[in-house]
């Protein structure tokens, strides 16, 4: 079973007397273990699409199902869990929580979904291990790179064993060298852990390192690949 | 451990200044409301202890028309009788009786229009601010039937002093065309601070001052003082049980209505005082909130598709809220703890503006103000306190219940 499925997928922002369509009848699946890149120019819709497949937006029409639940269906409190138990997000500004600490920002998914403190603490310092980053638990945010703060950001994505981790425009504040270290260690969790990734971006390093490539025009996918 | 209590802890520092201003903000005007209800608790305490044991009593027995009219001739029949038999029910009081006549006071020199006062000589020592307050002689004895106080200024008007005789010629009460006089000899001389004891009042013994009321052992009051007003209610119920004739047991609340009144009115007043500065709090409190929450809408947003319910980020809201409420409660009780504490020390000297001594209600109220420590009444302002910054909080909270993450996320 596909653990996105996304079919005709609209999503249309009234601006002014105007319409902008953002999606026009979009289709997709993501298969488990996928490292997909959604591609496109700017307002091409890849943002659009990763907000309305994490639950963060509501279509104008069409639907989009996580692991067969279709989140129209949903309450807000429901989506809320569907995001807390199932997916995990990298956002472009890190948006870590400033006030806690890299191992605390690692443990928030697990505090939300009841983990116990023990079991909290022992997964957050193996993520953030498994991003590089040991050693630097106690840090709160503004004590680390921007790579840093990334990475932390990625440890907190896959803390909670989502089926899937959406991350948009994860490299786009970081310099050359920080970047392809990011999109190494994504990969190799990709491979060695098998989580499943789709990204949002303009990077063509991310694009080399993915599994499949779909590029988004106007709204609409203008090619689908595999590599 | 990750708790919100926590979380919320640390968001409170982020911006210390505000935090620190806000609960400054909060922490002084409680503060300041426990300092002004500790000061009119002592001024009332003080009112009522001169009123209780100047002007009536705990209980108190008098004529049924002396309140609505206090004539001369309203009068308590078999004074001592009744007096014995409160004593008996009531060991520990003080019991006393009073009359309050009128007269004129004739020296060698001069006469006067007076207040003629019979008193029980005895208790009255513990209860008249006269007799605290002697300047020259000494406070009158019992079965000394010819002794009499007076005021210092109203001995200087007659030009007597100790061992100086006194006549008081008053109405005679069977034949009001005809009067009595009635010799005395000073014994002491007072300065009370109150113009009208100190100016036009002359104290006798109250077998001395009988003679100016019709009925037998007639006299105005029977007081009966306890330590404090816990025993009043008892003491009121047994005093009920006399048989008084034309008389009534009132309590002091009955007796003293204007004064209870005032105090009822001026407590208001000031709660009135204390609900605006509260007002004014919350205000401060809901936009400290709301900045607060408007500063992190997009972390919110962040918060919100990691999975966090709105209503678990309302409650961190709230939370933050009620740290702040707590220590502005436990802050401002300590200020309202200094703040009386000179107050209840050193008092506060209001004699610029009303001179010794001030009228109210019939009370002679000090010039010097004390100030008296009321605990429940600080933990109920400081829970009052704390209650409102949680509900001040609640319209920011109800706002990230509201917010869309996707919005939210995008806040700039």
């Amino acid at each position: 079973m596909s653990i996105v499925s996304v079919r005709g997928l609209t999503r249309d922002y009234p601006q002014g007397e105007h319409t902008v369509h953002a999606l026009r009848g979009v289709s997709l699946d993501i298969e488990p273990g996928e490292f997909t890149v959604l591609m496109g120019p700017s307002g091409s819709g890849k943002s659009t699409l990763l907000n309305l497949i994490g639950g963060l937006d509501k279509p104008t029409a069409g639907s989009v199902t996580i692991e067969g639940a279709d989140l129209a269906s949903m309450t807000p409190g429901e989506r809320s869990d569907l995001r807390r138990d199932r997916l995990g997000f990298i956002f472009q500004a890190y948006n870590l929580i400033p006030v806690l600490t890299a191992a605390e920002n690692a443990e928030f998914v697990l505090q939300l979904q009841g983990k116990s403190a023990a079991e909290r603490r022992a997964r957050a310092y193996e993520t953030l291990a498994q991003v590089g980053l040991e050693g630097m638990e106690g840090r709160r945010p503004n004590e680390l790179s921007g790579g840093q703060q990334q990475r932390v950001a990625v440890a907190r994505a896959i803390a909670g064993d989502p089926a899937l981790v959406l991350a948009d425009e994860p490299t786009a504040n970081l310099d050359s060298t920080t970047s392809d270290e990011l999109i190494a260690t994504m990969r190799r969790l990709n491979t060695e852990f098998g989580v499943t990734f789709v990204f949002a971006t303009h990077d063509p390093k991310v694009m080399e390192a993915a599994s499949r490539v779909v590029r988004l025009v106007d709204g609409e996918i203008a090619e689908d690949t595999r590599t | 451990m990750l708790s919100i209590a926590s979380m919320a802890f640390r968001n409170l520092l982020r911006n210390r200044r505000r935090t620190v201003i806000t609960v400054l903000g909060i922490s002084l005007g409680l503060g300041m409301c426990q300092m002004v209800y500790n000061l009119n608790l002592g001024n009332y305490n003080s009112m009522l202890d001169k009123g209780i044991r100047g002007l009536s009593g705990h209980v108190v027995v008098q004529h049924k028309e002396w309140l609505k009219s206090p004539e001369v001739e309203h009068v308590v029949e078999g004074s001592a009788a009744i007096r014995d038999r409160l004593q008996a029910d009531n060991p520990a009081a003080l019991v006393t009786r009073r009359i309050m006549a009128g007269g004129l006071v004739t020296s060698p020199t001069n006469a006067v229009a007076a207040g003629v006062f019979g008193v029980d000589p005895q208790p009255e020592s513990k209860l008249n601010r006269a007799a605290t307050r002697m300047v020259d002689g000494e406070w009158l004895k019992p079965g000394d039937a010819r002794g009499l106080v007076l005021g210092d200024t109203l001995a200087d008007r007659l030009g007597v002093g100790v061992k100086s005789r006194i006549v008081v010629m008053a109405p005679d009460p069977t034949d009001p065309t005809e009067s009595i006089s009635l010799l005395f000899r000073v014994r002491g001389t007072y300065h009370s601070g109150v113009e009208v004891l100190d100016n036009f009042s002359v104290m006798v013994p109250i077998s001395a001052a009988q003679p100016l009321l019709q009925g037998t052992d007639p006299v105005h009051q029977v007081a009966v003082v306890y330590d404090d007003d816990a025993p009043s209610a008892a003491g009121l119920e047994r005093a009920k049980a006399l048989d008084l004739g034309e008389a009534v047991a009132l309590s002091w609340q009955e007796a003293l209505p204007d004064l209870q009144t005032f105090i009822e009115v001026d407590t208001r007043t000031n709660e009135l005082f204390f609900f605006v500065l509260g007002f004014i709090v919350v205000l401060g409190v809901i936009n400290t909130m709301l900045m607060s929450v408007l500063e992190r809408v997009r972390e919110f947003g962040v918060m919100m598709a990691l999975g966090m319910r709105p209503g678990s980020l309302a409650v961190l809201v709230l939370v933050e809220g009620a740290l702040l409420g707590f220590a502005s409660a436990v802050l401002g009780t300590v200020f309202g703890t200094a703040f009386t504490y000179p107050l209840v020390t050193s008092g506060l000297d209001f004699s610029q503006e009303m001179g010794e001594t001030m009228m109210v209600e019939g009370v002679a109220m000090d010039a010097m103000m004390f100030a008296q420590y009321a605990p429940d009444r600080m933990a109920l302002y400081a829970v009052v306190a704390m209650a409102m910054t949680i509900l001040a909080s609640g319209w920011p909270a109800w706002r990230v219940t509201r917010m869309q993450p996707i919005e939210a996320i995008k806040h700039t």
